[in-house]
């Protein structure tokens, strides 16, 4: 077994805290690991990519175009960003969350539509799920996207859920909203 | 544990009972310093730039304390000058020198690859393929620079640096305290006919080197059911095994000096071999002589980053004997508008090129967040060519332009300021260059994420540092002409360019504001600003200023009843900080401080 997974969004979004967590599971769970991101300017609201892969033995930390088994898009755009990564039958699950890109804050461009449709005529095999992240700021202001996402993500794994909140808790010391987020994905949000 | 090539060879130089550490802050090095100094027996200290690290390294190693030296790898470029001397004069105890290599560019001026360095300093040089491979090879580096007295190159890419891999740390080593050094004048003092002789010493150590380096254990054989072998190093050696685990494989460790004896007996076992290596042919050009059966570039891109299809494609035709040139991929399967890295909102550096761009000269850049004003729509900022390069073009530009041009601007950040831009400065007051310098001070090293430096009042564990005054050192190179202002002060900052521009002669603006990074500018952080949509006319000069927290937001014009825009202004509460630049420059008092 082994299984690839991109986490995009936008610099100060948490993608690269989302493949912490997901490492520090599977590290926990016996597995070897291995991740890799670029920061260099994230911090300035560029385009962020992470990569995470678990199983026996891993070599490349990097992830291969289509072989992907998971993406996960902390931000609506940027799943066209990742989707080369994915696999024929891969998993997207897909926040409806928007930050404006520069070109389209200046008004030169328009902020795509339909990116469900353009992902799956891409990638035709995929399973797109798409979290209503809008509906779940608006019920719960604090609460963080890529936590939500991240417990979508956990109900695709077999880890059981202590070794999810124990990584949530070694990470985010003192903040509860990032463990109510989990788990607000992990139980509550329909598929 | 899951370390990050930084964070193991932070671990490495614990466990090599290293006491000493310094560098600069680059991508992606920095955060090995930064991790170091979570360990209580090493010291260790940002240096003002790569140069004098390694200097102060070098001292801190005549006085016995093993040390290391991190830096990216256009830092080493800057560090080159006592690179090449300590190689003759020897180190005393074990030095290391951390090159992070950053291929494919992410966070860098260019790609060049530092392995030449080794070559051309005739310096032992070790590179890991993962963390553990980070940490272990930190420790034997030291190791190697105290068995035949040089320093070690610990050369590292992107990919070593900032992924995450199994770690299994080791207990600290028990090592000999620093003293106050011996005089060797002999030795240390490189007049020519010292050198001479440290030059043939050198020789000999690279000989004993290079006999080592046959039975270096770290250099490995995989036997794999190929019928060709391929050669590898860093990186590249995960790639390789990613996409064909069955071939047979010579892993060097240990790439200067190389072990040519080796390399034979395992080319001479295959009827053709692939060298695989990422940027440079640096191991192909050492070693295809060896046989005719030799290949790499023909194959394996000298161009941007690896990655494990390129690899593969390579290997493929390799195999296949085919001759076809390998196609740089296009690593995105959809044309996505790009996402590019811009100013914070509420950076204090804004304001300023907003007015600067006003002003039509030509402005010479520097290294630093502050490039990112090249862009639309601000773009001011015209060059940008190594750490403390646009004072000097600035002045290049006045030395030679027609008389009567617009007086040229370089910009500068306070950390490139002091790490390279006061020599320049000096040249510019000795020929009195007529140009202005914007010295951007906003107390950090922002752009690697805010590391101290002599202006930031703190040093790399936080403590106190001493007041420095950038004013007075800019008074005291010569320079008559100077003002520090708040560059939140929109009217201020408009008037101020104005009067450094009209003045004849070498002037120097310095604008201080806390990077919004840094706690300080929490303080600052105001309630945000709201667009009055009566008001607002879609005239777009609020979004000229670049700030991601203000956007155009398409309208249905004539139901609203307007004529002029198809649009108005939109500020995003959640990250707009207050700062107010959006209400400075609206014509119209469209924009106002949100009530609560």
């Amino acid at each position: 077994m082994l299984i690839s997974t991109v986490v995009t969004g936008v610099g100060g979004q948490g993608v690269v805290s989302a493949t912490d967590i997901i490492a520090s599971v599977a590290l926990n769970a016996g597995l070897d690991v291995k991740k890799s991101d670029v920061h260099g300017m994230a911090q300035r609201g560029g385009a962020v990519t992470s990569f995470v892969r678990y199983g026996g033995r891993i070599y490349s930390p990097i992830i291969e175009q289509d072989t992907a088994d998971f993406l996960i898009a902390l931000e609506e755009l940027e799943a066209l960003r990742g989707i080369g990564f994915v696999k024929d039958k891969g998993v997207v699950i897909l926040s409806d969350f928007h930050t404006p890109p520069p070109d389209v804050a200046l008004g030169f461009k328009e902020y795509p539509k339909h990116i469900q449709d353009q992902l799956m005529k891409i990638k035709p095999g995929i399973r797109c799920y798409k979290a209503d992240v809008n509906t779940m700021l608006k019920q719960h202001p604090g609460y963080s996207i890529n936590m939500f996402l991240l417990g979508l993500y956990a109900r695709f794994q077999s880890y059981e859920e202590v070794l999810w909140c124990a990584a949530i808790k070694e990470r985010f010391k003192k903040s509860e909203k990032a463990m109510e987020s989990f788990l607000y994905g992990y139980e509550k949000e329909t598929l | 544990m899951l370390f990050s090539g930084n964070e193991a060879i932070a671990r490495g130089s614990y466990e090599a009972g290293c006491r000493f550490a310094t560098g600069y802050p680059g991508t992606p090095s920095t955060e090995i310093l930064e991790n170091i100094a979570q360990y209580k027996s090493i010291y260790a200290n940002w240096a003002v730039n790569e140069k004098v690290a390694l200097e102060t390294a070098s001292g801190a190693c005549l006085a016995g304390a093993r040390s290391i030296v991190t830096m990216k790898h256009v830092g080493l470029n800057v560090a080159s000058d006592p690179f090449m001397t300590l190689a003759y004069t020897g180190t005393g105890a074990g030095l290391v020198v951390v090159s992070a290599d950053d291929p494919g560019i992410h966070s860098s001026q260019n790609e060049q690859d530092n392995r030449w360095y080794a070559l051309m300093a005739k310096i032992p040089m070790l590179e890991p393929s993962d963390s553990e491979e980070a940490r272990l090879f930190t420790k034997k580096a030291f190791e190697i620079s105290e068995a035949f007295d040089l320093p070690v190159l610990l050369r590292v890419t992107t990919r070593i640096s900032h992924s995450k891999t199994v770690v299994f740390p080791e207990e600290p080593a028990v090592v000999k305290k620093a003293a106050y050094p011996e005089k060797q004048i002999n030795k240390y003092v490189m007049v020519p006919a010292n050198a001479r002789r440290a030059r043939l010493a050198l020789e000999d150590k690279l000989q004993r080197l290079a006999e080592f380096s046959e039975l270096f254990s770290l250099n490995k054989i995989e036997q794999g059911s190929t019928d060709y072998g391929i050669i590898t190093s860093g990186v590249s050696y995960q790639y390789v095994k990613e996409a064909m685990p069955d071939a047979h494989i010579l892993k060097l460790a240990l790439t200067n000096p190389l072990p040519l004896n080796l390399i034979k007996a395992f080319v001479e076992r295959f009827k053709k071999i692939l060298i695989v290596e990422e940027l440079d042919p640096y191991l192909e050009m050492q070693i295809r002589h060896i046989s005719a059966g030799i290949h790499g570039k023909d194959f394996i891109p000298s161009i941007a980053e690896l990655t494990p299809e390129k690899v593969r494609e390579g290997i493929k035709a390799f195999a296949g004997d085919v001759r076809s040139p390998v196609v740089l991929h296009d690593e995105s399967a959809v044309d996505v508008i790009r996402r590019p890295p811009i100013l914070c909102p509420g950076c204090p550096h804004r304001g300023l090129f907003y007015q600067l761009s006003k002003q039509r000269s030509f402005i010479a850049g520097d290294i630093g967040c502050y490039t990112l004003a090249y862009d639309e729509p601000l773009k001011a900022v015209h060059t940008c060519l190594d750490m403390g390069a646009g004072i000097g073009q600035a002045m290049g530009i006045e030395t030679v332009m027609p008389r009567g041009g617009k007086k040229p601007v370089a910009v500068i950040g306070d950390s490139t300021f002091l790490h390279s831009g006061m020599t320049a400065l000096l040249n510019v007051v000795y020929h009195k260059s007529n140009i202005l310098v914007v010295i951007l001070d906003n107390r950090t090293t922002a752009m690697t994420g805010a590391q101290a430096n002599p202006l930031s009042g703190t040093d790399l564990y936080g403590n106190p540092s001493p007041d420095i005054s950038l004013e007075q050192i800019v008074k005291a190179l010569g320079i008559h002409w100077v003002k520090t202002i708040d560059p939140y002060k929109t009217k201020l900052v408009e008037k101020t360019i104005k009067e450094a521009v009209a003045f004849e002669g070498p002037a120097v603006l310095i604008t201080k504001a806390p990077c919004v990074l840094l706690p300080e500018f929490r303080e600052k952080r105001q309630k945000p600003y709201v667009v009055k949509t009566d008001l607002c006319t879609g005239c777009t000069i609020c979004l000229n200023i670049d700030c991601p927290s203000v956007w155009w937001e398409p309208r249905d014009v004539k139901a609203e009843g307007r004529t002029r825009a198809k649009g108005i202004a939109y500020i995003d509460p959640v990250s707009c900080t207050g700062c107010g630049l959006c209400a400075d420059v609206c014509a119209f008092d469209a924009i106002v401080r949100a009530e609560e």
